[in-house]
């Protein structure tokens, strides 16, 4: 039942991740649906292939490590991806890392 | 175990969408779509594979994760000014 549950909100954010982005506006609209998918999607259907299979086995492991690998590289798309959108509007990344007061 | 097929297959419904997004939109949305898409896959795997109880066929899983990360980071390099 509380697998039930988990898988059911997991696939629920996946899903309204999927709506986000088909819904109208810019890229980095998108980039902002994207997030929930992102992270609470992975994390609660791990967690419950951890209570169904048990932490130390080794699906729960495997999961783990899946979940660990979306949550730490996704950030680094989502970068990236805005990173290449800008570049693509205005030629260059524009960006002053010490701006003169 | 038939929770994670039904789950597999409802996500997999919302794995098309973002498939034909990613042809038709600009090329910046259709990278987030993508990417979303890299996620979806991932997540379908580990239910099929929770789904038909072989633990070995996690490790897809796994795999998939690294590398829709790095075709992702690759289109994204690309897309900044030579695509």
């Amino acid at each position: 039942m509380v697998t039930l549950v988990l898988v059911a909100f997991g696939v629920a954010f996946l899903l309204t991740s999927v709506l986000g982005v088909l819904a109208p506006g810019d890229a980095y609209d998108r980039l902002h649906f994207s997030a929930p998918g992102a992270i609470f999607g992975p994390l609660l259907i791990a967690l419950a292939v951890v209570i169904d299979f048990g932490f130390f086995s080794q699906a729960g492991l495997k999961t783990m490590l899946t979940t660990v690998l979306i949550l730490a590289l996704n950030p680094v798309i989502v970068h990236s991806t805005a990173r290449a959108a800008r570049i693509r509007e205005r030629g260059e990344l524009d960006y002053d890392p010490e701006p003169t007061a | 175990m038939t929770t994670y097929l039904i789950g597999a297959a409802v996500l997999l419904a919302g794995l098309a969408p973002m498939m034909i997004f990613a042809v038709r939109a600009k090329p910046a949305s259709g990278l987030v779509a993508l990417n979303v898409g890299g996620t979806i896959a991932t997540v379908v795997l580990v239910l099929l594979s929770a789904g038909t109880d072989r633990e070995p066929f996690f490790d897809l899983a796994i795999v998939s994760a690294l590398l829709s990360f790095a075709g992702g980071l690759a289109y994204a390099r690309f897309l900044e000014r030579w695509l």
